[in-house]
């Protein structure tokens, strides 16, 4: 799959798993790898990325194991992208499932 | 082998257009990703693998800033161009104001806007307007102290100003509660309002300001009662201080009312005394310490305003017991500092120049790297 569509997906479900709930950035590589054949070397640049965008704040807390950890929480600008890639995903696979017939073909 | 590949990743980092606080950033978030690997029940080596080589993963970083800096391609060019003009604009303002009014002093403060420009325009090209008055906040605390100083000769509490530095980072982050950026910044407004209560010719009971720390602390307790015993250990102990000090002037006996709080904190679980897990040495130097503080406070009586940094002692010896030498110079150069801004701010009454022990901490880290 062309590495630059693969991004946008990584980016629109890093949105979306952290509009569910905040999470820090190991937790985001593990939720993400477990369901998607990804590189995960890629995860962590996108988060950061995304939080220069201002699609996340972060905020720190104290861990029963070591240094306090960083959590990733989605901003209102977050929520409205995610809404955005939501809409504009489901919106192309229906189209492509139209072309091909769905996943039974 | 975690340090060997975060030494690597700051090697690579280096090497490309990444700033300094951004390195320190990245190299901490990965860090605590290995960290949180290993505590999940992975391996160093099954962590690594998950976050690519240093390499790789520099790359991927880099592609990621670029993506990000040709979103906002078209402002950088006249935010670009100020930045460029804004020597030769603070040259001529210089030279006019200081032949037209005959003031060269303190109009060379004009050069500060060259900085302060560069940094508003990168604020407003990465669109982080949130941190931006923390990165003026050097600069605006340097100008506010130089001004206050030589218009009016308060150098002194002046100095105060920079602890606004480190407040305005505070203020300008995402805490997880608007009780946890309160606390975070306790200690700041501490030093501030004891201060100005020692000016006042209140250093002690002033010092009971600083008794605000732990007590906003307490209070991100999950458990209600805890929180209404605690907080009122602490109240009953700063009541019967006061009475006892005031009322007898035997400000050390008067001390002796904050054992309250700390038997409170033991009885209940708050206070865990794990110093007493750390070696021997640890140990031998609070019973040391413990012997100064009381002896000398009791002795001198006056002493028991500044005497508590003989406490510093414990983290320090711990410190040199169990960090590699290369790390003492930084890792004890907050207690240095701060040791010699509480002795000799006390002894000499001079704490509007000894303020700058506190450089020792950036300049240690400066010549460690």
């Amino acid at each position: 799959m062309n590495t630059q569509f693969k991004k946008g997906i990584i980016e629109m479900c890093v949105i979306h798993v952290i509009s569910q709930k905040d999470m820090y950035g190991y937790e985001v590589i593990e939720t993400l790898s477990n369901q998607l054949e990804v590189n995960e070397n890629t995860i962590y640049p996108i988060l950061r990325r995304l939080t220069e965008q201002e699609y996340f704040s972060t905020y720190t807390e104290s861990t029963n194991v070591g240094a306090p950890r960083k959590y990733y929480r989605i901003t209102p600008l977050g929520i409205k992208k995610d809404v955005e890639l939501l809409s504009e995903w489901r919106s192309f696979l229906k189209g492509v499932h139209t072309l091909l017939g769905g996943f039974e073909s | 082998m975690k340090q060997q590949y975060l030494d690597k990743m700051r090697t690579y980092l280096e090497e490309r257009e990444f700033g300094r606080s951004e390195i320190e950033d990245i190299i901490q978030d990965y860090s605590q990703m290995m960290d949180d690997g290993v505590t999940d029940g992975k391996t160093i080596e099954e962590v690594i693998e998950k976050l690519g080589s240093p390499k790789d993963a520099v790359k991927a970083l880099t592609q990621e800033k670029i993506i990000r800096h040709d979103g906002v391609i078209n402002q950088k060019q006249s935010s670009h161009k100020i930045v460029a003009l804004m020597p030769f604009i603070s040259t001529i303002l210089f030279f006019a104001i200081g032949f037209g009014f005959e003031r060269w002093h303190p109009t060379w403060m004009v050069f500060f806007l060259i900085p302060i420009t560069g940094i508003l325009s990168s604020g407003f090209r990465r669109r982080r307007h949130r941190h931006l008055l923390t990165s003026l906040s050097p600069f605006l605390a340097t100008t506010a102290f130089l001004l206050i100083g030589f218009l009016s000769g308060y150098w002194h509490p002046a100095w105060l100003v920079f602890l606004l530095i480190p407040m305005l980072g505070i203020i300008e982050s995402n805490f997880k509660s608007c009780l946890h950026k309160i606390t975070s910044l306790s200690p700041f407004l501490s030093v501030i309002a004891f201060v100005f209560l020692g000016m006042a010719g209140l250093w002690n009971p002033g010092w009971l300001v600083f008794l605000s720390i732990p007590m906003l602390g307490l209070l991100h307790s999950k458990s209600l009662t805890k929180i209404i015993l605690s907080e009122l250990s602490f109240l009953i102990a700063i009541g019967l201080y006061l009475y006892i000090g005031y009322q007898y002037q035997m400000w050390g006996l008067a001390a002796s009312a904050f054992l309250i709080p700390v038997i409170y904190g033991i009885l209940s679980g708050e206070v865990k005394i794990s110093l007493w897990k750390g070696g021997w040495l640890e140990k031998l130097t609070l019973i040391l310490a413990l012997i100064v503080y009381i002896g000398v406070g009791y002795l001198t009586q006056t002493t028991w305003p500044w005497l508590w940094v003989v406490f510093l002692a414990v983290p320090v010896v711990a410190i040199f017991k169990n960090s590699p030498k290369s790390t003492w110079m930084v890792a004890t150069s907050p207690f240095v500092a701060l040791t010699i801004f509480i002795v000799v701010g006390f002894l000499f009454q001079a704490f509007h120049i000894v303020w700058l022990a506190f450089f020792w901490i950036p300049i240690a880290g400066i010549l460690k790297k």
